[in-house]
Protein backbone atom coordinates (compact mmCIF):
# COMPACT_ATOMS: atom_id res chain seq x y z
CA UNK A 1 0.00 0.00 0.00
CA UNK A 2 3.10 2.08 0.88
CA UNK A 3 4.42 1.39 -1.76
CA UNK A 4 1.61 2.04 -3.90
CA UNK A 5 1.06 5.35 -2.34
CA UNK A 6 4.51 6.27 -3.14
CA UNK A 7 4.40 5.31 -6.71
CA UNK A 8 1.36 7.72 -7.07
CA UNK A 9 3.27 10.42 -6.22
CA UNK A 10 6.26 10.00 -7.81
CA UNK A 11 4.59 9.77 -10.97
CA UNK A 12 1.13 11.77 -10.21
CA UNK A 13 2.39 14.58 -12.67
CA UNK A 14 2.30 11.92 -15.85
CA UNK A 15 -1.16 10.89 -14.03
CA UNK A 16 -1.98 14.68 -14.08
CA UNK A 17 -0.98 15.35 -17.79
CA UNK A 18 -2.40 12.13 -19.06
CA UNK A 19 -5.87 13.34 -17.89
CA UNK A 20 -5.91 16.92 -18.88
CA UNK A 21 -4.56 15.71 -22.59
CA UNK A 22 -7.21 12.90 -22.58
CA UNK A 23 -10.01 15.88 -21.85
CA UNK A 24 -8.74 18.12 -24.46
CA UNK A 25 -8.44 14.72 -26.47
CA UNK A 26 -11.95 14.20 -26.38
CA UNK A 27 -12.93 17.93 -26.38
CA UNK A 28 -10.96 17.64 -29.64
CA UNK A 29 -12.86 15.03 -31.05
CA UNK A 30 -16.26 16.24 -29.53
CA UNK A 31 -16.08 19.95 -30.55
CA UNK A 32 -14.61 19.98 -33.91
CA UNK A 33 -16.04 18.59 -36.50
CA UNK A 34 -13.76 17.34 -38.37
CA UNK A 35 -11.86 15.60 -36.27
CA UNK A 36 -14.35 13.74 -35.07
CA UNK A 37 -15.41 12.90 -38.75
CA UNK A 38 -12.03 11.40 -38.88
CA UNK A 39 -12.10 10.18 -35.47
CA UNK A 40 -15.30 8.04 -35.74
CA UNK A 41 -14.57 6.89 -39.23
CA UNK A 42 -11.56 5.03 -37.81
CA UNK A 43 -12.78 3.66 -35.60
CA UNK A 44 -15.63 2.44 -37.53
CA UNK A 45 -12.73 0.73 -39.67
CA UNK A 46 -11.33 -1.12 -36.98
CA UNK A 47 -14.71 -2.49 -35.47
CA UNK A 48 -15.55 -3.44 -39.19
CA UNK A 49 -12.19 -5.16 -39.73
CA UNK A 50 -13.44 -6.82 -36.23
CA UNK A 51 -16.92 -7.89 -37.32
CA UNK A 52 -15.36 -9.18 -40.45
CA UNK A 53 -13.33 -11.34 -38.22
CA UNK A 54 -16.41 -12.36 -36.42
CA UNK A 55 -18.64 -12.79 -39.22
CA UNK A 56 -16.20 -15.14 -41.29
CA UNK A 57 -15.76 -17.52 -38.63
CA UNK A 58 -19.69 -17.90 -37.57
CA UNK A 59 -20.28 -17.54 -41.22
CA UNK A 60 -19.24 -21.47 -41.76
CA UNK A 61 -21.02 -21.92 -38.06
CA UNK A 62 -24.37 -21.33 -39.67
CA UNK A 63 -23.72 -22.67 -43.34
CA UNK A 64 -25.57 -25.86 -42.67
CA UNK A 65 -28.56 -24.07 -41.97
CA UNK A 66 -28.36 -21.65 -44.81
CA UNK A 67 -27.73 -24.88 -47.00
CA UNK A 68 -31.07 -26.34 -45.54
CA UNK A 69 -33.31 -23.54 -46.12
CA UNK A 70 -31.46 -22.58 -49.71
CA UNK A 71 -32.72 -26.45 -50.35
CA UNK A 72 -35.65 -25.73 -49.63
CA UNK A 73 -36.24 -22.99 -51.46
CA UNK A 74 -35.13 -24.55 -54.22
CA UNK A 75 -37.85 -26.90 -54.08
CA UNK A 76 -40.64 -24.52 -53.88
CA UNK A 77 -39.30 -22.56 -56.81
CA UNK A 78 -38.98 -25.09 -58.85
CA UNK A 79 -42.54 -26.08 -57.94
CA UNK A 80 -43.34 -22.59 -58.65
CA UNK A 81 -41.32 -22.76 -62.55
CA UNK A 82 -43.45 -26.03 -63.12
CA UNK A 83 -46.79 -24.54 -62.45
CA UNK A 84 -45.80 -21.54 -64.25
CA UNK A 85 -45.20 -22.99 -67.23
CA UNK A 86 -48.13 -25.39 -66.97
CA UNK A 87 -50.27 -22.30 -67.05
CA UNK A 88 -48.08 -20.37 -69.87
CA UNK A 89 -48.70 -23.39 -72.06
CA UNK A 90 -52.06 -23.87 -71.71
CA UNK A 91 -52.65 -20.31 -72.37
CA UNK A 92 -50.42 -20.41 -75.58
CA UNK A 93 -52.05 -23.05 -76.76
CA UNK A 94 -55.76 -22.01 -76.24
CA UNK A 95 -54.90 -19.12 -78.13
CA UNK A 96 -53.82 -21.28 -80.83
CA UNK A 97 -55.80 -23.63 -82.79
CA UNK A 98 -56.13 -27.80 -82.09
CA UNK A 99 -53.23 -28.00 -83.57
CA UNK A 100 -51.97 -28.28 -79.77
CA UNK A 101 -52.91 -30.25 -76.99
CA UNK A 102 -54.59 -27.89 -74.31
CA UNK A 103 -52.00 -29.27 -71.85
CA UNK A 104 -48.20 -30.44 -72.27
CA UNK A 105 -48.21 -33.42 -70.19
CA UNK A 106 -43.92 -33.64 -69.95
CA UNK A 107 -44.73 -30.56 -67.72
CA UNK A 108 -46.84 -31.89 -65.07
CA UNK A 109 -43.62 -32.17 -62.72
CA UNK A 110 -43.74 -31.72 -58.85
CA UNK A 111 -40.84 -31.72 -56.80
CA UNK A 112 -39.42 -33.72 -53.64
CA UNK A 113 -36.39 -32.38 -51.43
CA UNK A 114 -33.70 -35.09 -50.78
CA UNK A 115 -30.21 -35.22 -49.44
CA UNK A 116 -27.56 -37.34 -50.76
CA UNK A 117 -26.89 -39.44 -47.91
CA UNK A 118 -24.26 -42.01 -49.99
CA UNK A 119 -22.42 -41.33 -52.58
CA UNK A 120 -19.47 -42.82 -55.06
CA UNK A 121 -17.90 -41.08 -58.44
CA UNK A 122 -14.69 -43.58 -58.22
CA UNK A 123 -16.37 -46.75 -59.29
CA UNK A 124 -17.41 -48.10 -62.57
CA UNK A 125 -21.07 -48.43 -61.77
CA UNK A 126 -21.82 -45.42 -59.29
CA UNK A 127 -24.67 -45.28 -57.17
CA UNK A 128 -26.11 -42.20 -54.71
CA UNK A 129 -28.42 -42.99 -51.65
CA UNK A 130 -31.15 -40.72 -50.63
CA UNK A 131 -32.49 -40.20 -47.36
CA UNK A 132 -36.88 -40.57 -49.48
CA UNK A 133 -38.54 -43.63 -50.06
CA UNK A 134 -41.51 -44.86 -51.09
CA UNK A 135 -42.68 -42.95 -47.63
CA UNK A 136 -42.28 -39.50 -48.62
CA UNK A 137 -42.95 -40.32 -52.39
CA UNK A 138 -40.70 -41.48 -54.36
CA UNK A 139 -41.17 -44.28 -56.76
CA UNK A 140 -38.16 -46.18 -58.92
CA UNK A 141 -38.01 -44.09 -62.36
CA UNK A 142 -38.09 -40.87 -60.99
CA UNK A 143 -35.77 -38.54 -62.06
CA UNK A 144 -33.35 -36.45 -59.65
CA UNK A 145 -32.15 -33.10 -60.59
CA UNK A 146 -29.58 -30.79 -58.61
CA UNK A 147 -29.73 -27.02 -58.64
CA UNK A 148 -27.17 -27.17 -61.01
CA UNK A 149 -28.02 -30.27 -63.58
CA UNK A 150 -29.15 -33.47 -63.55
CA UNK A 151 -27.70 -35.99 -61.55
CA UNK A 152 -29.70 -39.28 -62.35
CA UNK A 153 -32.93 -41.59 -61.90
CA UNK A 154 -34.32 -43.65 -59.14
CA UNK A 155 -33.69 -47.30 -59.91
CA UNK A 156 -34.90 -48.81 -56.65
CA UNK A 157 -36.50 -47.71 -53.48
CA UNK A 158 -36.99 -48.37 -49.82
CA UNK A 159 -39.78 -47.19 -47.20
CA UNK A 160 -36.88 -44.30 -46.10
CA UNK A 161 -34.45 -44.86 -48.69
CA UNK A 162 -33.76 -44.45 -52.28
CA UNK A 163 -30.79 -45.23 -54.70
CA UNK A 164 -30.21 -43.27 -57.89
CA UNK A 165 -28.38 -44.27 -60.76
CA UNK A 166 -26.27 -40.89 -61.88
CA UNK A 167 -25.26 -40.08 -65.21
CA UNK A 168 -21.89 -41.40 -63.82
CA UNK A 169 -23.04 -45.03 -64.38
CA UNK A 170 -23.05 -46.90 -67.94
CA UNK A 171 -25.83 -48.70 -67.83
CA UNK A 172 -27.71 -44.91 -67.72
CA UNK A 173 -28.21 -42.70 -70.92
CA UNK A 174 -29.79 -39.74 -70.76
CA UNK A 175 -30.96 -38.48 -74.00
CA UNK A 176 -29.90 -35.30 -74.63
CA UNK A 177 -30.00 -31.73 -76.94
CA UNK A 178 -27.16 -29.24 -77.81
CA UNK A 179 -28.42 -25.57 -76.95
CA UNK A 180 -26.29 -23.76 -79.29
CA UNK A 181 -25.87 -19.74 -79.09
CA UNK A 182 -26.08 -18.62 -82.23
CA UNK A 183 -24.64 -14.95 -80.84
CA UNK A 184 -24.80 -13.05 -77.88
CA UNK A 185 -28.85 -11.97 -77.67
CA UNK A 186 -30.37 -14.99 -79.78
CA UNK A 187 -29.99 -18.59 -78.29
CA UNK A 188 -31.35 -21.07 -80.99
CA UNK A 189 -32.35 -24.26 -80.01
CA UNK A 190 -30.75 -26.77 -82.29
CA UNK A 191 -32.82 -30.12 -81.62
CA UNK A 192 -29.53 -32.65 -82.19
CA UNK A 193 -30.54 -35.97 -80.40
CA UNK A 194 -27.84 -37.89 -78.69
CA UNK A 195 -27.14 -39.75 -75.74
CA UNK A 196 -25.25 -39.08 -73.14
CA UNK A 197 -22.96 -42.20 -71.41
CA UNK A 198 -20.60 -42.42 -68.94
CA UNK A 199 -17.44 -45.11 -68.90
CA UNK A 200 -15.66 -44.43 -66.06
CA UNK A 201 -12.63 -42.40 -65.48
CA UNK A 202 -12.95 -38.98 -64.92
CA UNK A 203 -16.11 -37.63 -62.95
CA UNK A 204 -15.84 -34.73 -64.45
CA UNK A 205 -16.88 -35.59 -68.23
CA UNK A 206 -19.11 -37.70 -70.05
CA UNK A 207 -19.50 -38.55 -73.51
CA UNK A 208 -22.31 -37.94 -75.96
CA UNK A 209 -22.07 -40.15 -78.95
CA UNK A 210 -23.75 -40.40 -82.60
CA UNK A 211 -24.41 -36.54 -83.02
CA UNK A 212 -25.19 -35.94 -86.66
CA UNK A 213 -22.29 -33.65 -88.65
CA UNK A 214 -24.64 -31.28 -90.08
CA UNK A 215 -24.72 -29.52 -86.48
CA UNK A 216 -22.41 -26.64 -85.89
CA UNK A 217 -21.06 -27.08 -82.45
CA UNK A 218 -18.96 -24.66 -80.68
CA UNK A 219 -16.70 -25.33 -77.19
CA UNK A 220 -18.63 -24.03 -74.45
CA UNK A 221 -22.41 -25.11 -75.87
CA UNK A 222 -24.94 -26.12 -73.42
CA UNK A 223 -26.07 -29.52 -73.53
CA UNK A 224 -29.59 -29.65 -71.77
CA UNK A 225 -32.12 -32.79 -71.66
CA UNK A 226 -34.23 -33.19 -74.72
CA UNK A 227 -37.19 -34.45 -72.91
CA UNK A 228 -37.79 -37.14 -75.52
CA UNK A 229 -37.10 -39.73 -72.32
CA UNK A 230 -39.79 -40.18 -70.20
CA UNK A 231 -37.52 -39.51 -67.09
CA UNK A 232 -36.46 -35.64 -67.45
CA UNK A 233 -38.47 -32.47 -68.29
CA UNK A 234 -37.11 -30.56 -71.50
CA UNK A 235 -34.37 -28.28 -70.82
CA UNK A 236 -32.63 -29.32 -67.94
CA UNK A 237 -29.13 -28.39 -67.55
CA UNK A 238 -26.25 -31.19 -68.23
CA UNK A 239 -23.53 -29.61 -69.22
CA UNK A 240 -21.15 -27.91 -71.57
CA UNK A 241 -19.23 -29.10 -74.41
CA UNK A 242 -15.84 -29.28 -73.70
CA UNK A 243 -14.40 -30.76 -76.91
CA UNK A 244 -15.98 -32.67 -79.36
CA UNK A 245 -14.00 -34.72 -82.61
CA UNK A 246 -15.53 -36.96 -85.68
CA UNK A 247 -15.91 -40.50 -84.64
CA UNK A 248 -15.33 -44.25 -85.96
CA UNK A 249 -17.50 -43.01 -88.73
CA UNK A 250 -17.01 -39.58 -90.36
CA UNK A 251 -21.06 -39.35 -90.05
CA UNK A 252 -21.18 -38.23 -86.79
CA UNK A 253 -19.48 -36.69 -83.72
CA UNK A 254 -18.65 -36.98 -80.71
CA UNK A 255 -18.48 -34.49 -77.96
CA UNK A 256 -16.75 -34.48 -74.36
CA UNK A 257 -19.50 -33.00 -71.96
CA UNK A 258 -18.25 -31.55 -69.21
CA UNK A 259 -20.86 -32.37 -66.51
CA UNK A 260 -22.51 -29.00 -64.58
CA UNK A 261 -22.90 -30.92 -61.78
CA UNK A 262 -20.09 -31.55 -59.81
CA UNK A 263 -20.75 -34.78 -57.95
CA UNK A 264 -17.89 -34.59 -55.65
CA UNK A 265 -19.75 -32.87 -53.62
CA UNK A 266 -23.21 -33.35 -54.29
CA UNK A 267 -25.72 -32.87 -50.85
CA UNK A 268 -28.98 -31.65 -51.72
CA UNK A 269 -31.01 -33.06 -54.63
CA UNK A 270 -34.54 -32.55 -55.77
CA UNK A 271 -36.59 -35.58 -57.18
CA UNK A 272 -38.78 -34.54 -60.02
CA UNK A 273 -42.18 -36.56 -59.52
CA UNK A 274 -43.65 -36.58 -63.09
CA UNK A 275 -47.39 -37.18 -62.55
CA UNK A 276 -48.92 -39.07 -66.04
CA UNK A 277 -46.05 -40.92 -66.35
CA UNK A 278 -48.47 -44.24 -65.83
CA UNK A 279 -51.18 -42.82 -67.77
CA UNK A 280 -47.89 -42.21 -70.85
CA UNK A 281 -46.80 -45.39 -70.58
CA UNK A 282 -50.49 -47.58 -70.70
CA UNK A 283 -51.30 -45.65 -73.68
CA UNK A 284 -48.00 -46.70 -75.31
CA UNK A 285 -47.67 -49.76 -74.60
CA UNK A 286 -51.42 -50.10 -75.96
CA UNK A 287 -50.63 -48.40 -78.90
CA UNK A 288 -47.91 -50.85 -79.58
CA UNK A 289 -50.30 -53.42 -78.83
CA UNK A 290 -52.77 -52.38 -81.02
CA UNK A 291 -50.74 -51.97 -83.90
CA UNK A 292 -48.90 -55.28 -83.69
CA UNK A 293 -52.30 -57.24 -83.50
CA UNK A 294 -53.16 -55.40 -87.03
CA UNK B 1 2.04 37.59 -4.35
CA UNK B 2 3.79 40.38 -6.34
CA UNK B 3 4.86 38.46 -8.91
CA UNK B 4 1.59 36.51 -9.40
CA UNK B 5 -0.02 39.27 -9.90
CA UNK B 6 2.22 40.41 -12.23
CA UNK B 7 2.56 37.28 -14.39
CA UNK B 8 -1.91 37.25 -14.78
CA UNK B 9 -1.17 40.53 -16.04
CA UNK B 10 1.71 39.76 -18.71
CA UNK B 11 -0.51 36.58 -19.22
CA UNK B 12 -3.68 38.86 -19.78
CA UNK B 13 -1.96 40.83 -22.35
CA UNK B 14 0.16 38.55 -24.09
CA UNK B 15 -3.57 36.13 -24.41
CA UNK B 16 -5.38 39.79 -25.73
CA UNK B 17 -2.15 40.67 -28.39
CA UNK B 18 -2.62 36.87 -29.52
CA UNK B 19 -6.22 36.63 -29.95
CA UNK B 20 -7.02 40.28 -31.12
CA UNK B 21 -3.55 40.94 -33.17
CA UNK B 22 -1.43 37.90 -33.59
CA UNK B 23 -4.30 35.31 -34.58
CA UNK B 24 -5.24 38.31 -37.73
CA UNK B 25 -1.57 37.81 -38.36
CA UNK B 26 -1.23 35.66 -41.59
CA UNK B 27 2.62 35.21 -42.86
CA UNK B 28 2.55 34.27 -46.85
CA UNK B 29 -0.44 32.98 -46.13
CA UNK B 30 1.26 30.11 -43.89
CA UNK B 31 2.67 31.48 -40.46
CA UNK B 32 0.57 32.73 -37.43
CA UNK B 33 2.62 33.70 -34.28
CA UNK B 34 1.70 31.64 -31.36
CA UNK B 35 2.57 33.94 -28.92
CA UNK B 36 0.82 32.70 -25.72
CA UNK B 37 3.21 29.69 -25.58
CA UNK B 38 5.76 32.18 -24.29
CA UNK B 39 3.51 32.14 -21.11
CA UNK B 40 4.59 28.81 -20.63
CA UNK B 41 7.81 29.12 -21.31
CA UNK B 42 8.66 31.45 -18.23
CA UNK B 43 6.21 29.95 -15.87
CA UNK B 44 8.28 30.47 -12.47
CA UNK B 45 10.09 26.90 -11.26
CA UNK B 46 8.96 27.88 -7.41
CA UNK B 47 5.18 26.29 -8.31
CA UNK B 48 4.61 22.75 -7.85
CA UNK B 49 4.86 20.86 -11.06
CA UNK B 50 0.75 20.46 -11.11
CA UNK B 51 0.37 23.92 -10.89
CA UNK B 52 2.34 24.40 -14.35
CA UNK B 53 0.11 21.90 -16.28
CA UNK B 54 -2.99 23.18 -14.79
CA UNK B 55 -1.74 26.66 -15.81
CA UNK B 56 -0.85 25.26 -19.33
CA UNK B 57 -3.64 23.61 -19.89
CA UNK B 58 -5.81 26.66 -19.04
CA UNK B 59 -3.50 29.22 -21.24
CA UNK B 60 -4.40 26.72 -24.09
CA UNK B 61 -8.07 26.34 -22.60
CA UNK B 62 -8.63 30.00 -23.21
CA UNK B 63 -6.93 30.19 -26.06
CA UNK B 64 -9.75 27.94 -27.69
CA UNK B 65 -12.44 29.44 -25.84
CA UNK B 66 -11.62 32.25 -28.81
CA UNK B 67 -10.73 30.34 -31.67
CA UNK B 68 -13.73 28.12 -31.24
CA UNK B 69 -11.42 25.28 -31.20
CA UNK B 70 -12.04 23.05 -28.29
CA UNK B 71 -9.12 21.20 -26.83
CA UNK B 72 -6.65 21.96 -29.29
CA UNK B 73 -4.34 24.50 -28.05
CA UNK B 74 -5.16 23.07 -24.51
CA UNK B 75 -3.59 19.51 -25.59
CA UNK B 76 -0.21 21.08 -27.08
CA UNK B 77 -0.04 23.18 -24.71
CA UNK B 78 -0.35 21.30 -22.13
CA UNK B 79 1.77 18.64 -23.57
CA UNK B 80 4.53 21.83 -23.72
CA UNK B 81 3.71 22.72 -20.15
CA UNK B 82 5.29 19.08 -18.99
CA UNK B 83 8.24 19.31 -21.19
CA UNK B 84 9.39 22.43 -19.68
CA UNK B 85 9.06 20.68 -16.31
CA UNK B 86 11.10 17.56 -17.34
CA UNK B 87 13.34 19.47 -19.40
CA UNK B 88 14.02 22.77 -17.38
CA UNK B 89 16.61 21.29 -15.12
CA UNK B 90 18.33 20.26 -17.70
CA UNK B 91 19.20 23.64 -19.03
CA UNK B 92 20.29 25.02 -15.87
CA UNK B 93 23.83 24.91 -14.37
CA UNK B 94 24.70 25.56 -10.40
CA UNK B 95 27.11 28.11 -12.01
CA UNK B 96 24.41 30.32 -12.71
CA UNK B 97 23.65 33.17 -10.37
CA UNK B 98 20.14 31.80 -9.26
CA UNK B 99 18.27 31.87 -6.47
CA UNK B 100 16.84 28.75 -6.99
CA UNK B 101 13.54 28.74 -4.95
CA UNK B 102 12.32 32.27 -7.67
CA UNK B 103 13.97 30.67 -10.94
CA UNK B 104 11.75 32.39 -13.73
CA UNK B 105 13.57 31.01 -17.06
CA UNK B 106 14.69 34.12 -18.95
CA UNK B 107 18.26 35.76 -21.02
CA UNK B 108 19.04 37.02 -17.81
CA UNK B 109 19.13 33.82 -15.71
CA UNK B 110 20.09 31.07 -18.12
CA UNK B 111 22.11 33.33 -20.85
CA UNK B 112 21.67 33.27 -24.20
CA UNK B 113 22.02 30.26 -25.43
CA UNK B 114 20.32 28.07 -23.40
CA UNK B 115 17.50 30.05 -23.01
CA UNK B 116 17.63 30.06 -27.24
CA UNK B 117 17.92 26.12 -26.89
CA UNK B 118 15.51 25.92 -24.21
CA UNK B 119 12.50 28.05 -26.06
CA UNK B 120 13.59 26.56 -29.17
CA UNK B 121 12.51 22.65 -27.43
CA UNK B 122 8.94 23.78 -26.06
CA UNK B 123 7.91 25.81 -29.64
CA UNK B 124 9.14 22.98 -31.97
CA UNK B 125 7.07 20.61 -29.71
CA UNK B 126 4.32 22.96 -28.82
CA UNK B 127 4.08 23.44 -33.00
CA UNK B 128 4.04 20.12 -34.06
CA UNK B 129 1.67 18.68 -31.49
CA UNK B 130 -1.15 21.55 -32.37
CA UNK B 131 -0.49 21.77 -36.32
CA UNK B 132 -0.88 17.62 -36.35
CA UNK B 133 -4.06 17.81 -34.00
CA UNK B 134 -5.63 20.58 -36.35
CA UNK B 135 -4.59 18.34 -39.48
CA UNK B 136 -5.35 15.22 -37.72
CA UNK B 137 -4.22 13.62 -40.82
CA UNK B 138 -1.24 13.48 -42.91
CA UNK B 139 -2.49 14.32 -46.76
CA UNK B 140 -0.99 17.34 -47.68
CA UNK B 141 1.93 16.85 -45.44
CA UNK B 142 3.91 19.26 -47.55
CA UNK B 143 2.11 22.04 -47.19
CA UNK B 144 0.90 20.98 -43.09
CA UNK B 145 5.13 20.91 -42.67
CA UNK B 146 5.70 24.67 -44.45
CA UNK B 147 2.57 26.54 -42.03
CA UNK B 148 4.57 24.30 -38.68
CA UNK B 149 7.95 25.60 -40.00
CA UNK B 150 6.74 29.46 -40.33
CA UNK B 151 4.82 30.02 -37.73
CA UNK B 152 7.75 28.26 -35.68
CA UNK B 153 10.33 31.00 -36.67
CA UNK B 154 7.68 33.79 -36.05
CA UNK B 155 6.56 33.06 -32.68
CA UNK B 156 10.76 32.36 -32.22
CA UNK B 157 11.33 35.49 -33.58
CA UNK B 158 8.78 37.28 -31.39
CA UNK B 159 9.19 35.74 -28.22
CA UNK B 160 13.62 36.12 -28.17
CA UNK B 161 12.63 40.04 -29.38
CA UNK B 162 10.91 40.27 -26.32
CA UNK B 163 12.80 38.45 -24.18
CA UNK B 164 15.76 40.60 -25.41
CA UNK B 165 14.28 43.64 -25.17
CA UNK B 166 13.40 42.67 -21.51
CA UNK B 167 16.97 41.46 -20.81
CA UNK B 168 17.99 45.28 -22.30
CA UNK B 169 15.55 47.19 -20.12
CA UNK B 170 16.83 45.49 -16.93
CA UNK B 171 20.56 45.86 -17.74
CA UNK B 172 19.59 49.83 -18.03
CA UNK B 173 17.97 49.77 -14.36
CA UNK B 174 21.25 48.79 -13.27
Amino acid sequence: MNNLIKFFVKYGIYFFFFALELYAIILIVNGNYFQRSVFYRNCNEITGEIYKVEEAVTYYLSLKEVNQDLSKENVELRNKVFVLENKLQSMKNSGDSIAHSPLDPKLEYTCLQAKVINNSTSQLQNFITLNRGTENGVKPEMSVVSPCGIVGIVTACSKHFSVVMPVLNPKSQISCKVKSRMNKDTVATIKDIGSLVWHGGDPRYAKMKQVPRHVKIKKGDSIVTSGYSDFFPEGIMVGTVHDFKTGEDDNYYDIDVELSVNFNNLAYVQVLDYKHKKEQADLEAYARRDSTKK
Amino acid sequence: MNDLIKYILTALLVLAAQILILNNVNIYGYGTPLLYIWLVIILPKEISPYLTLLVSFLIGGFMDVFCSTPGLHAFATTAAGLASIKTLPLFITNNDNINHNKFVPSIKTMGNNKFVNYTLLIVILHHILLFLMEAFSLEAFGTLLLRMVTSMIFTLILIIAIEYYKYKASEKNK
